[in-house]
Parts: structure tokens; C-alpha cells; sequence
């Protein structure tokens, strides 16, 4: 059980949790006009293959979606976000999902159902909660290493559906950082 | 196969003359990037490297017959480094990464493989359309007029500009030159001198594949622009006489370090 509450030394090392950014500020999009644009020697990017007919299209469906559906979305994106090591079929598995219809709801052409709502939440938190000691690059490592409170690793429990015990784990790793 | 020139890439460059590395991988449309919610996700999975963000919107004109009206354009999301020197774009149908800082293709491709996770993780698209990696050189002499530059390139790429017979001051000479693989696969070369008093040569090169590639982490994207980056520095050595090549600080190449 002791080694429970010490996450491993070399996962810390890299980036002390002090230098990293703090993930609850979503940060600020600026326009261009904020800022000094760097003139470039050619046109290295080249416009996007889209019309402006779609882009209106498009935009006046996304601004009509229903909030609690926008909220889920975000939601899932951040914990994929914060999947970092994992790949996208082992994320599908955590959540429980096919990676086609895990695809669909990234790209909101699916509707993420309301009873995935409390997983979402959870992984979020856990997440959250791991990445005030482990380094983001370091997740997929974690999540891969033998936890004795766990019985195995944290992706294997995750996989089978405890999430509620990976979030104790990290509730406990926060507690202990504290001391 | 990729393309090979007659010149070893067994030597890199202290001092090469890259103005830009840029890679792009283009995929079809993914209309809720055209929002700040959805890129969230990938922001969140990048932030720690490339901290800031700017979001670039450009207006198209659409010209009717009686008409002139303009269009919004979907936004291009430009991440970057602190130091300013990596630059990360993402649109609805491409993502590329541009370095003003390139030492090697290992250490790039390592930077581009962590992107192309986090596309995978946060956005996942469906395959490639269009992949492409780009190297402009802008080579700097002391040279009065175009015609300077013989005796700095191989003869071949001088073309006309190595041609005594010609009349006149030679102001500019630019050329553009396509180069098929086995593959399909496109070289595009574009060379040339634009501009009076002539300093600088341009050696542009974009070597592009339209073929599906997954667009994640792994051994095939990687394993395919590290050849493009081969092909481009072979190119490269063989276009530049020794003069030059002793100007840019050659060395051999450390073991397991992949095309400059």
C-alpha cells in the first residue's frame, strides 16, 4: 500500500510540477491583429481547401448546439487530451466506446450519451488530479505501471471500469504532496 | 522508392542555409475546427511546447458577374514555441509544423510525431490526402549579377545562366522543375535568382505523396519524410560546388542521425 502514495521519483524529474502549466485557465486566443505578424520569404501554408459557402454552413450549426451537449464534448476532449501515451483505441477502451463512434463524437457528428457524463467527469478529475505530480509526457507510463492498491495498473482498472479506484489513487497523491 | 541524387548525404552542415523546414499533412475537412471548442482538445495536448496561440482568419472575395462579395475563410490556429522558432498550424484540413530552428531530421521528426499524437488523440481525421515536406534554402554570395553564381552551383542548375552567348544583364532566372518517384510521389524543385543584385539563390524544395497515410505517431509518416528529407539534402550536396559546401561548415554525420 505504501507505494501507492509515491508516485515514481522518475517520472518527476523532467518537469517539476511547479513549472507546469496550470490546466484549469483555458488560455486566451488573440487575433492576429493583437499581435506583430512575422513576414514570411513565401506563402508556406497554403489556404484551406474549404469554401466560404461551407464555412458559414458549418459555423451557424456549431453555434446551435445545445450547451449541456458542448459541455460533454469539451469534457471528452480533455481527457484525450491528457491521454498522452495512450493510443486512440486504448482511450476508446477506457471510455468504453468503438474508436468509430469515439470519432464521431470528437468530430460531433454523434451525440455523446448523458450516461457517459459521470465517467467523463471522473477520468477529468483523475487526470487533473495526476498531472499536478506527473509530468503530461509521463501519463502513459503511469498509466502502465503496477499500482499495488490497484491490483495492477491504473489502464488495466480503467479498462475494467474502476475508474473510481484510479481516482482514489490520485486523490491520495494529492493528499500525500500536501504533507 | 524515394529519389536519389549522385551526391552523399554523409555530410551535414554546421551553418546550413535553411530559411524554413515546414511539413504539412493535409486530411479531409473537419468542420468543427472552424471553432475554438474544437481545438481545445489538441491545445490542451501541446500547450506545454507551444504555448501560444493565434488565430489567423483571411477574408476571400467571391466575383460574380454583378457581384463582388466577400466570404469568411475558415481560420488557421498558430500555435508557438516560446522562443518563437516552431510554429504549429491547424485548419479544418491540415496541420503543419514550420521550424526556423531545424538541426535534424530526428529532432523534428520527433517534435512532428508528438503533434501528430495529439492530432490523433484530440481531433483523430481520417487519412492523408496530401503529405509534404518542404526545405527553402537561401543561399548568400557576393556576387554582382546572376551570372556570379557559376562556379558556386553544378552547371545543370545554372541552365540558362551558365550560358555565355546570352545578351544582356541577367536580371533573374527562376525555374521550376517536377520530379516523379515510382511512387507517384512529387519533387517539386523551384530555383533560381529573383531579385537584383542578385545575392541570393534560392534552392526551394517541396517533395509531396498524395497516397493515404493513418494520420498518428508511427514508423509509416515518419519513415516517409525521413526519406523526402534524404532525397531533399542529397539534392541539395549536389547542387552546391565546394566552395560553398566549405562555407557551410560540413561535418561528417554522427551515427543514427538520420538527413539533415
Amino acid at each position: 500500500m505504501t507505494a501507492v502514495l509515491d508516485p515514481p521519483v522518475d517520472l518527476l524529474e523532467d518537469h517539476p510540477a511547479d513549472r507546469l502549466p496550470d490546466r484549469t485557465q483555458v488560455p486566451k486566443v488573440s487575433k492576429i491583429d493583437d499581435k506583430p505578424v512575422r513576414t514570411a520569404p513565401t506563402r508556406r501554408v497554403p489556404p484551406t481547401g474549404i469554401t466560404g459557402d461551407q464555412v458559414a454552413k458549418a459555423m451557424r450549426k456549431l453555434r446551435h448546439t445545445n450547451p449541456a451537449t458542448q459541455q460533454r464534448v469539451h469534457t471528452l476532449r480533455l481527457v484525450m487530451a491528457g491521454f498522452e501515451g495512450l493510443t486512440f483505441e486504448e482511450a476508446a477502451l477506457v471510455l468504453g466506446v468503438q474508436p468509430k463512434r469515439l470519432a464521431r463524437w470528437l468530430h460531433e457528428t454523434d451525440s455523446i450519451p448523458r450516461a457517459k457524463d459521470s465517467v467523463l467527469a471522473d477520468l477529468h478529475e483523475m487526470l487533473r488530479l495526476l498531472h499536478q505530480l506527473v509530468p503530461l509526457s509521463n501519463t502513459g507510463r503511469w498509466l502502465r505501471l503496477h499500482v499495488p492498491a490497484l491490483n495492477g495498473t491504473p489502464l488495466e482498472a480503467l479498462i475494467a471500469g474502476r475508474i473510481g479506484d484510479v481516482l482514489r489513487v490520485t486523490q491520495r497523491y494529492a493528499e500525500s504532496s500536501f504533507v | 522508392m524515394p529519389l536519389t541524387f549522385p551526391a552523399s548525404a554523409e555530410v551535414v552542415f554546421e551553418r546550413p542555409p535553411l530559411l524554413v523546414v515546414l511539413t504539412q499533412v493535409r486530411f479531409p475537412p473537419i468542420l468543427t475546427l472552424l471553432a475554438e471548442p474544437g481545438v481545445a482538445g489538441f491545445q490542451e495536448a501541446i500547450r506545454d511546447a507551444y504555448p501560444s496561440l493565434i488565430k489567423v482568419e483571411e477574408a476571400g472575395l467571391l466575383l460574380g458577374p454583378n457581384v463582388v462579395q466577400a466570404q469568411r475563410q475558415a481560420p488557421v490556429w498558430k500555435f508557438t514555441t516560446e522562443d518563437e522558432q516552431w510554429i504549429l498550424s491547424l485548419s479544418v484540413d491540415f496541420v503543419a509544423l514550420e521550424s526556423l530552428a531545424y538541426a535534424n531530421a530526428d529532432d523534428f521528426l520527433d517534435r512532428f510525431d508528438r503533434v501528430l499524437d495529439a492530432l490523433d488523440r484530440t481531433i483523430h481525421p481520417a487519412p492523408t490526402t496530401r503529405v509534404g515536406l518542404r526545405k527553402v534554402n537561401d543561399l548568400v554570395a557576393d556576387v554582382h549579377d546572376a551570372r556570379g553564381w557559376r562556379g558556386l552551383l553544378n552547371p545543370w542548375l545554372l541552365g540558362i545562366i551558365d550560358d555565355d552567348d546570352l545578351p544582356g544583364d541577367l536580371a533573374a532566372s527562376f525555374s521550376i522543375v517536377r520530379l516523379k518517384d515510382e511512387n507517384g510521389d512529387e519533387l517539386l524543385i523551384q530555383h533560381g535568382v529573383q531579385d537584383e543584385p542578385s545575392k541570393n539563390y534560392r534552392i526551394d524544395l517541396d517533395y509531396f505523396t498524395e497516397r493515404p497515410f493513418e494520420v498518428k505517431r508511427g514508423a509509416d509518416l515518419r519513415a516517409l519524410l525521413r526519406a523526402y528529407a534524404e532525397s531533399e539534402t542529397q539534392f541539395f550536396m549536389w547542387s552546391i560546388g565546394d566552395e560553398l559546401r566549405s562555407r557551410y561548415g560540413p561535418m561528417a554525420r554522427p551515427i543514427n542521425e538520420g538527413a539533415q
